[in-house]
């Protein structure tokens, strides 16, 4: 075969092959125009038992319009997800893409009664939806929670993310996506924790606040540093509210709502969360007299030592703190013009004592519902191999091995400058 | 006739080496090995790198015969045809699960939709392309993604190195050796890609610090996969069960990367991109074998051989990954090993063999070379004109 | 032997009776008829009339010897003058602007050469200005451009070889090379070449850059070329061969690298840090220029989910109610704005104004604001517009791959984009010009060329010519920087 021959043989090809594509190619319309983008995702139970209802945020073009879109919702029921979202596209008339889902809301009702990692295995298993797709858990009903997102604070597309953002951050340390979740609920300690978003009724807001007041208030939200303030985005009727609790999974069913209060307590075995405001009461010391004091955590440095002494877990946490006065309040202020930031006896006895309580109370809270927040399993599974696993052994279920663990706490204070 | 410098050659081994190893292989290692799984990763390395060694030793002492030469010369010719029909039923094999696993890699992380014969005829007419146009144009594709390709790598790497917990996967031997040697057998298919690189002989200008240098990179690119696959297997933990694609799905795990939105597609790119560099190193070595084999003058009837049957063979296999999987974890893996050992013998009979007498004169024109000063003609030149 | 009259007949015949064939007869001294032949317009007609027709009318007979000899040796003042062998030569002087001057009574015929070519005085090309740097351009004269050269070479090494192209045209073509730097082997291959040109006429340089170019349909050019000399000199120095074509301001240099089109004249008139980003800014607005709107339909018709959030609202928005697809939309946009580029060049230039103002405000708008098109493809095509100009000499290049990479895109996605890509590499890695690896230094890399490659080291760095072009001698200055 001569070269040129070959040549035309090729170019005859590429031709060839351009013109069967170019008809069909010309026409491909812009994906916008045949997928419906989904937003976001809400799942509850179904009205019927077995079955469940998909909720999801569709994005509308409208020709002219800001990127502040509004945005539409549909929901369908369904025996699966899978099945809802097929249902859901016959509804549309177009494909559900998934990929630009920022987060699933987890309805109350279905978080209680079904296990939500198999509700949900149908979006690992496909690579429609993003991995690191958050997942919020709703006090009602998903749905509710989702249409009042997509209304709020100027229709913008990702402000329920910003608020389970800044809480991963900030309230409790880790992950709430998808990845995580399960990652967690495959792990021995099979619990999981996400962010608890809920919405405030009408009434407890504002009336001053109107519409323009709103978004400035929403900027400003994303629960304060965990001190409890929490975020709350208004609109002129009801505001989707966070304020800073932890939905805790276990074996992928909700376990616990964590408290505020509670949830701080558990922050103490987390060395990356700072900033946590410690309130004291009636403290006396040479300079105060019944004074109310409140402290911020600017350093936290911990050390875990896991031994299983006797058959029994036990976990020596030493914690050194250092804080920084925020607050000082007492009927008699002229004795407080002296008051600096050094820290008494009194005060660190009062917050060694606030720790001790803490973490005993956390413990407490994890023993009675079983699960395990910070993983305890790994570490004695690590530096005791044997040993702990002689104690799973000797225990009637070895996934209950939260219940003789035994923790000692000693904590060391010192004022942060 | 050389035909590629000492550092294209590198590359060549650094590409081999690095490619297709980081889309599937991390997860189907974890699948049979568990939290091991890196061990039967360093296992299968210590078997590629003495395979590089033997394959780099026999490509310095040959510098002028090709393999089939030299096969031909020590296992008389029915021993190199069979080598050589061995090799390349291997390489026809590993470049269906290459295009395999490039066509469901567009088809879960980019397509919704994407019809296999638009995918085949682009992909055998560029791959094709390439291989057919020689090893020194293969080289050079090569020296300019290189960098791009590294990068890239790198970057996708430690987009989530936040989130690396050390104590993922201890301990480590929970359940004896088996799991890790099962993990390495499963994984064997990934690591003989460097067979390739024995018909490379005869065609790279020899240096003298050659085999150092080749070593020094396949250290090295080895413990940079071990990392990558360390790093991968302590972010996702107990979660592998879902990751398919090790490194598009690497910055998954990151929160923050949603922001900027999909950086998983960047490094898809990447990956995409690899894998094309490997599909053209194996089909050059196709055609090479074929070349050999049918006698023709030219590769391209050979690869358009391997094309049909590749063709045929992926249409009966309808590309479905999960049968490729399945393939590769019931039988061309253990294949492989056999592959692999036969291989390693073969190399060490061909390296113990006495030095041709060529390479001391080779290696005494290399100094010479190096030591004559470069300028010495301009320099007398230059004196002339002066005088002048 | 011929009477004048007789010379004059046969010269018209030979010229076929061309009207602008001068000739002037007159008597000698001593009485002798005589004739100068000349080519009207090329000729300094004072120059002429003062110091060849007026001496010749007052010479007289000295001696036996020839009288053309005669008036040779010592009656005309001109340093160029000759006795040509054969008539051939003759005519041919006539035609580079010489006179012949014929006497009764001698068989031979003097040249003497008094041209005036209409010159163009040497001004700032248009296509490569400089901020800070020489001005001086090309023009269409080569003795200027020669002396050009030569103002910046002044050395015995630089060898001028001569050549005659075209059978009508006759141009004259100059290769300029150094000859202990340049390699001997592409002089000889560029002579050979240019030898085995047989066609009836060069008109400028560029007919002869095809012929110099391996293979028929390539679309890159293999040939460098250049408008300014201090651009051709610094060539000529690394160890390039140049060619000259009279006529033609632009002068070819080979081997040609790619790489030679990211390098700017302004580079080396700058620092060398601002060299160097200016290089990967001229890259990376190449890489845009060819890709951007391939990209840009590849995402909205296949991977809308690599689109963030907040963008993809904002385009599906614009793009909502457009008739075309987006393929289709992108096709036409930079029909349009080709269209528009070539228009703006060939309209008389106070057109030219009044067409860009019709073609940006107008056109773009009305066609967006008709729902036409939508504004971010217009957007994207004005982008790679004004990115692709960063590279001037590869502009051409850069639309015609973007065209094919839109297209690529739109057929099949980003597969498509990597696609073209690996090919597009694989072809470019192939290509030589003149034994010099059209991609050098980066396939093959070659890491002594790299100083001057993606980035630019001082001048005191770069020690050596480049690696990438085969040279004789390596070495530009001692280790130290200081004169040898």
């Amino acid at each position: 075969m001569s070269k040129n021959l070959f040549n035309k043989i090729i170019l005859f090809a590429v031709v060839l092959f351009l013109l069967i594509l170019a008809p069909s190619a010309l026409n491909v319309p812009s994906q916008t125009a045949v997928r419906a983008i989904c937003t976001g995702l809400a799942i509850d139970k179904g009205s019927q038992e077995g079955q469940v209802t998909v909720s999801a945020q569709i994005l509308i073009p409208e020709a002219g319009g800001q990127y502040t879109q509004k945005l539409s919702m549909v929901s369908q029921d369904g025996e699966t997800v899978e099945d809802a979202l097929e249902l859901m596209e016959y509804q549309v008339g177009k494909k559900i893409r998934l990929a630009h889902c920022n987060f699933i809301i987890l309805g109350k009702e279905l978080c209680e009664q079904q296990n939500i990692a198999t509700v949900m295995d149908y979006f690992l298993r496909g690579n429609n939806i993003a991995n690191n797709t958050l997942l919020i858990y709703s006090d009602k009903e998903a749905k509710e929670l989702l249409s009042k997102s997509s209304n709020i604070n100027t229709n913008e597309v990702d402000n329920l993310q910003v608020i389970a953002k800044h809480n991963e951050k900030y309230v409790f340390s880790g992950n709430a996506n998808l990845l995580s979740f399960y990652h967690d609920y495959l792990s021995p300690q099979r619990t999981s924790c996400m962010a608890r978003i809920t919405i405030k009724e009408n009434g407890d807001t504002d009336s001053s606040s109107g519409t323009s007041g709103s978004s400035d208030n929403g900027e400003s939200g994303g629960s304060s540093g965990g001190g409890g303030g929490g975020s709350s985005k208004n609109t002129q009727s009801d505001a989707v509210l966070s304020d800073g609790s932890v939905a805790v999974f276990y074996k992928g069913k909700l376990a616990r709502i964590l408290t505020n209060d509670e949830r701080e307590q558990f922050n103490w075995f987390d060395s990356k969360i700072t900033g946590t405001i410690i309130k004291l009461t009636g403290i006396s010391d040479k300079v105060l007299n019944n004074a109310d004091l409140a402290y911020s955590v600017t350093n936290k440095k911990l050390k875990f030592d896991y031994q299983v002494v006797n058959n029994i877990p036990t976990i020596k946490f030493k914690v050194d703190v250092g804080l920084k006065l925020e607050m000082v309040q007492q009927e008699d202020e002229t004795s407080l013009t002296n008051y600096d930031n050094s820290i008494s006896e009194a005060v660190s006895n009062a917050i060694s004592t606030k720790i001790e309580n803490d973490v005993q109370n956390m413990m407490k809270i994890q023993k009675e519902y079983g699960f395990d927040v910070f993983n305890i399993y790994k570490p004695f599974n690590i530096r005791c191999h044997s040993e702990w696993q002689k104690y799973l052994k000797s225990l009637e279920n070895p996934e209950d091995y939260m219940k003789n663990i035994e923790v000692f706490v000693e904590s060391n204070v010192y004022s942060a400058l | 006739m050389t035909e590629i410098n000492s550092r294209q050659f590198i590359i060549i081994v650094v590409f081999l080496m690095l490619t297709s190893k980081l889309v599937t292989m991390p997860s189907i290692v974890y699948s049979a090995a568990a939290g091991d799984a890196i061990f039967s990763i360093i296992l299968n390395f210590l078997v590629e790198l003495l395979l590089i060694f033997l394959i780099t030793l026999i490509i310095i002492r040959n510098p002028h015969t090709s393999l089939f030469e030299l096969l031909k010369r020590k296992l008389t010719v029915v021993g190199a045809v069979i080598v050589y029909i061995i090799l390349t039923l291997y390489m026809i094999a590993r470049l269906t699960l290459c295009y395999q696993e490039l066509y469901s890699f567009f088809l879960n992380q980019l397509y919704d939709e994407f019809s296999p014969l638009m995918f085949a005829i682009p992909t055998f007419f560029v791959t094709g392309y390439v291989a057919y146009k020689g090893i020194r144009s293969l080289g050079r594709s090569l020296e300019i993604m290189f960098w791009f390709i590294l990068v890239g790598t790198i970057i996708s790497m430690i987009s989530n190195i936040e989130y690396l917990q050390f104590d993922q996967n201890l301990p480590y031997f929970a359940n004896g050796i088996m799991p890790v040697l099962e993990g390495s057998g499963r994984s064997a298919f990934y690591f003989g890609n460097s067979l390739c690189l024995l018909f490379l002989v005869g065609k790279v200008e020899i240096k003298p610090n050659l085999l150092k240098k080749t070593i020094l990179y396949t250290i090295l690119i080895s413990i940079f996969i071990v990392i990558i696959c360390f790093i991968f297997y302590d972010v996702f933990g107990k979660s592998m069960q879902y990751v398919l694609f090790a490194l598009s799905e690497y910055s998954q795990y990151d929160p923050f990367v949603l922001e900027l939105q999909r950086l998983v597609w960047l490094t898809s790119i990447i990956d995409i991109t690899k894998l094309f560099c490997s599909t053209i190193c194996i089909i050059y070595c196709i055609g090479q074998a074929n070349k050999v084999l049918f006698q023709t003058k030219t590769t391209l009837l050979p690869i358009l051989i391997a094309f049909l049957l590749i063709f045929s063979l992926a249409t009966l296999l309808h590309y479905d990954l999960l049968i490729m999987f399945e393939l590769v974890r019931d039988y061309l893996s253990f294949i492989t090993i056999g592959i692999i050992a036969l291989m390693l013998v073969i190399c060490i009979y061909l390296t113990i063999i006495k030095t041709p007498k060529n390479v001391d004169y080779q290696e005494e024109q290399h100094t010479r070379k190096r030591n004559e000063p470069i300028f010495a003609k301009t320099g007398k030149l230059n004196e002339n004109t002066k005088k002048a | 032997m011929k009477t004048i009259q007789q010379i004059i007949e046969h010269f018209k015949t030979v010229f076929n009776n061309t009207s602008d064939l001068a000739t002037r007869e007159f008597k000698t001294k001593d009485g002798t008829n005589a004739v100068v032949i000349w080519i009207e317009n090329v000729i300094d007609q004072l120059l002429l009339s003062q110091n060849v027709i007026g001496p010749l009318q007052k010479f007289a007979k000295i001696d036996e010897r020839d009288v053309i000899t005669q008036i040779k040796e010592e009656f005309i003042a001109f340093s160029k003058v000759s006795e040509p062998e054969n008539e051939e030569m003759l005519i041919e002087n006539i035609l580079n602007g010489f006179c012949a001057v014929f006497i009764e009574g001698s068989d031979k015929a003097l040249v003497i050469e008094c041209a005036k070519w209409a010159v163009r005085t040497p001004a700032e090309p248009p296509t490569s200005a400089v901020i800070e740097g020489p001005r001086e351009g090309f023009v269409e004269d080569f003795i200027t451009n020669m002396a050009l050269i030569r103002k910046r070479l002044k050395t015995p090494n630089l060898c001028i070889d001569k050549m005659k192209i075209g059978k009508e045209t006759n141009s004259q073509v100059r290769i300029i090379y150094l000859k202990d730097v340049a390699d001997p082997k592409i002089v000889k291959k560029v002579k050979q070449k240019l030898q085995e040109i047989n066609v009836d006429g060069i008109i400028d340089s560029h007919y002869l850059a095809e012929f110099l170019t391996k293979g028929k349909h390539s679309i890159f050019k293999q040939i460098g070329s250049t408008e300014k000399p201090d651009i051709a000199s610094a060539k000529i120095l690394e160890g390039r061969v140049a060619i000259l074509v009279d006529g033609s301001p632009i002068v070819l240099t080979v081997p040609f690298l790619l790489l030679e089109d990211l390098q700017s004249s302004n580079d080396y008139y700058t620092t060398p840090s601002r060299a160097t980003v200016l290089r990967y800014m001229r890259l990376t607005a190449a890489l845009v220029g060819i890709l951007l709107p391939g990209l840009y339909v590849a995402l909205l018709t296949h991977h809308i989910k690599a689109i963030p959030i907040k963008l993809l609202i904002t385009i599906s928005n614009s793009i909502q109610g457009i008739p075309l697809t987006p393929l289709l939309e992108m096709i036409f946009i930079i029909f349009l704005f080709e269209v528009l580029y070539e228009a703006s060049l060939r309209m008389p230039r106070y057109m030219g104004l009044s067409l860009s103002v019709v073609g940006a405000l107008i056109l773009g708008d009305t066609a967006v604001k008709a729902g036409l098109v939508s504004p971010p493809a217009v957007l994207i095509i004005a982008i790679t517009g004004v990115m692709s100009y960063t590279l001037p000499e590869q502009s051409a290049q850069i639309s015609l791959l973007r065209f094919i990479f839109t297209i690529l895109g739109g057929f099949m996605g980003i597969f498509g984009l990597i696609v073209g890509s690996i090919f597009l590499i694989g072809y470019l890695v192939n290509m030589d010009s003149f034994g010099a690896p059209y991609l050098a230094p980066f396939a093959p890399y070659i890491k002594a060329d790299m100083k001057d490659g993606f980035y630019r080291k001082s001048f005191k760095q770069m020690t050596q010519r480049p690696q990438s072009i085969p040279n004789t001698n390596h070495r530009r200055q001692s280790n130290d920087g200081n004169k040898q």
